[in-house]
């Protein structure tokens, strides 16, 4: 073990140092390096290198845990390992990154305006950063924030998009304004139904007339007293990656519907029509259907709340214990618009079920710590799996769940391993 | 005699610069795989020392180089690596990605392409749930 980690970290040393020289070199030395102009280079975040150039399988990200698995470096998606997600609060040098376009630089956000706009609002407004944080009441709530695709790696046919495994999840402290209190003062119209948003992020082929992505909420999501236009995570202003200088956060729905970077929030009388609100993006069938079935447009429905889900952030999977010892198993538990009434663990592949202690939300829509204590009959191979329930009755399935064209909405039981010895 | 000896001295001195320059050459050489492409020794036997630095991780086959022309200058190579589908569905792909991302008509390309794909990038079967995989055993204290 001693040896295998001294490796590891003079393999790190050797990046790290590796990085070092090369952070300070422009991009344009960089592209002369690769022997190819680094397109958009002038978009890569600063501080963070191109894989191309790192060789590295997990580059290091500016503000954010080494142990992060990246699964795309343009756009930047970042999942986050189970056990990174044990802290009731998630920090946020571990919360997970989905990045649809590039972000912009901003340096200084004291010109920073939000427009209020749409054919639902009764008077097009702006308001700079400073008017929503002197005008409006500040609100802290914790809130999880889930990519709708979150566990799409498990679906077989396998669906096409970043293939997350089970960490683009958590539950930061959010810091803003209502977004009902804003639309209150701007006014809206009776015929509003749903709000949809656009930021500053540039669509990967560089086109500025195209937007990465522009989602929303229906009118009665948007009006829920949770429901923020943020510009602080964990009592800190907004990260780059996270929509410096402000986004929305919609605790317990996809979190593409959080837009970062926000610049606009458009009142519509229809369904909100930006990107990646039509084309099958972030919808499922309406009805049950066959792994593989070709699904009409005309069948999908647009995901609203996540389902019940939950996750064992301790121990680490791959713990090897002693035959007598008591393993404090820990983990998080969430349900979309729900809250989640129960909590159980089995340490024999399902057959049985033990209650855990499942703890209250600190507030509506943030997930639920939960812990219980297991000690293991002989010697052996374990997998615990937990399995959550929430107000309704509704489980987590121990199989992966009804397949979809695009691989949403896996909320199949957590597993990790675990041996006695 | 002399004239020997300048032989041998002619010989010694382009010995030593042959030496030389060979060392310069590994020296340079080792900077530049050092460096910049730690593990690209994929792209080697196609000649393709510096571009496929950029795309360390793609198979080396019979349209790689057209992947990387065509597919990863608007996005990062991982996206291709971590996903899997058959012919038709990276047509399906290419099509929205036509559609809706700005990607250009690939031409006569296209076929050499979704060989590529399907055959490198195509799906594995994982059935309901597959068996946990790539774990990391280790040995947990007491009071954990």
């Amino acid at each position: 073990m001693k040896t295998d980690r001294s490796n590891t970290e003079k393999q790190f040393d050797a990046h790290a140092s590796r990085r070092g020289f090369l952070k300070n070199a422009s991009i344009a030395t960089l592209g002369m390096i690769l022997g190819a102009e680094i397109v958009f280079g002038n978009k890569l975040p600063k501080g963070l290198l191109p894989i191309a150039i790192t060789g590295d399988q997990n580059p290091v990200i500016p503000g954010k845990h080494s142990e992060l698995i990246t699964l795309n470096d343009r756009p930047l998606n970042v999942e986050t390992p189970a056990h990174l997600l044990d802290p009731d609060i998630t920090p946020t040098d571990v919360f997970f990154i989905r990045n649809n376009g590039l972000p912009p630089e901003i340096t200084d956000a004291s010109s920073w305006m939000l427009e209020i706009a749409g054919e639902s609002v009764i008077k097009k407004t702006s308001l700079s950063l400073r008017e929503l944080k002197s005008k409006f009441k500040h609100y802290s709530y914790q809130l999880t924030l889930e990519c709708a695709g979150n566990g799409r790696n498990e679906f077989d046919p396998p669906a096409k998009g970043n293939q997350w495994k089970v960490g683009a999840v958590g539950c930061p402290l959010w810091t803003g304004v209502r977004l009902k209190d804003v639309l209150n003062h701007v006014g809206i119209k009776g015929d509003a139904v749903y709000i949809g948003y656009y930021g500053k992020d540039t669509h990967l082929s560089g086109d500025p007339g195209m937007s990465p992505i522009s989602r929303g909420v229906p009118i009665s999501k948007a009006m829920e007293d949770e429901s923020l236009i943020a510009w602080a995570i964990n009592g800190e202003d907004l990260p780059a990656m996270h929509g410096y200088p402000l986004r929305l956060v919609f605790g317990g729905w996809p979190a593409s519907t959080c837009g970062k970077w926000l610049s606009k929030i458009v009142v519509r009388n229809v369904v909100h029509d930006g990107a990646k609100m039509g084309d099958y993006s972030y919808r499922v069938p309406k009805r049950p259907v066959a792994p593989g079935e070709m699904v009409a447009y005309d069948d999908m429905k647009i995901i609203e709340s996540m389902p019940v889900k939950s996750l064992v952030t301790n121990p680490k999977t791959g713990a090897m214990i002693k035959k007598g010892t008591i393993l404090n198993i820990r983990g998080k538990a969430w349900a979309g618009d729900n809250s989640v009434k129960r909590i159980q663990v089995s340490i024999d592949f399902g057959s049985t079920w033990q209650n855990c202690n499942l703890k209250d939300p600190v507030n509506r829509l943030a997930w639920q710590p939960w812990s219980t204590r297991i000690e293991f009959p002989k010697k052996g191979y374990y997998e615990v799996w937990a399995k959550a329930t929430d107000d309704e009755g509704r489980s987590q399935p121990m199989v992966v769940p009804g397949w979809n064209p695009k691989g949403y909405l896996n909320n199949a039981c957590h597993r990790i391993a675990v041996k006695v010895i | 005699m002399n004239q020997n000896k300048y032989n041998h001295d002619k010989k010694l001195i382009a010995l030593v610069v042959l030496a030389s320059s060979l060392l310069l050459v590994g020296l340079f050489y080792s900077i530049y795989v050092g460096i910049i492409i730690p593990s690209s020794r994929h792209g080697e036997s196609l000649g393709l020392a510096k571009m496929d630095v950029q795309q360390y991780d793609l198979i080396v086959d019979d349209g790689f180089e057209l992947v990387i022309q065509n597919c990863t200058s608007c996005h990062s190579a991982k996206i291709i690596v971590n996903n899997r589908a058959d012919r038709e569905g990276w047509l399906t792909t290419i099509r929205w990605m036509q559609q809706t991302q700005k990607l250009w008509n690939l031409g006569e390309n296209e076929y050499a392409i979704l060989n590529y794909l399907a055959k490198n990038y195509g799906p594995e079967k994982k059935g309901r749930r597959a068996q946990l995989s790539d774990i990391e055993w280790y040995e947990l204290e007491e009071g954990n």
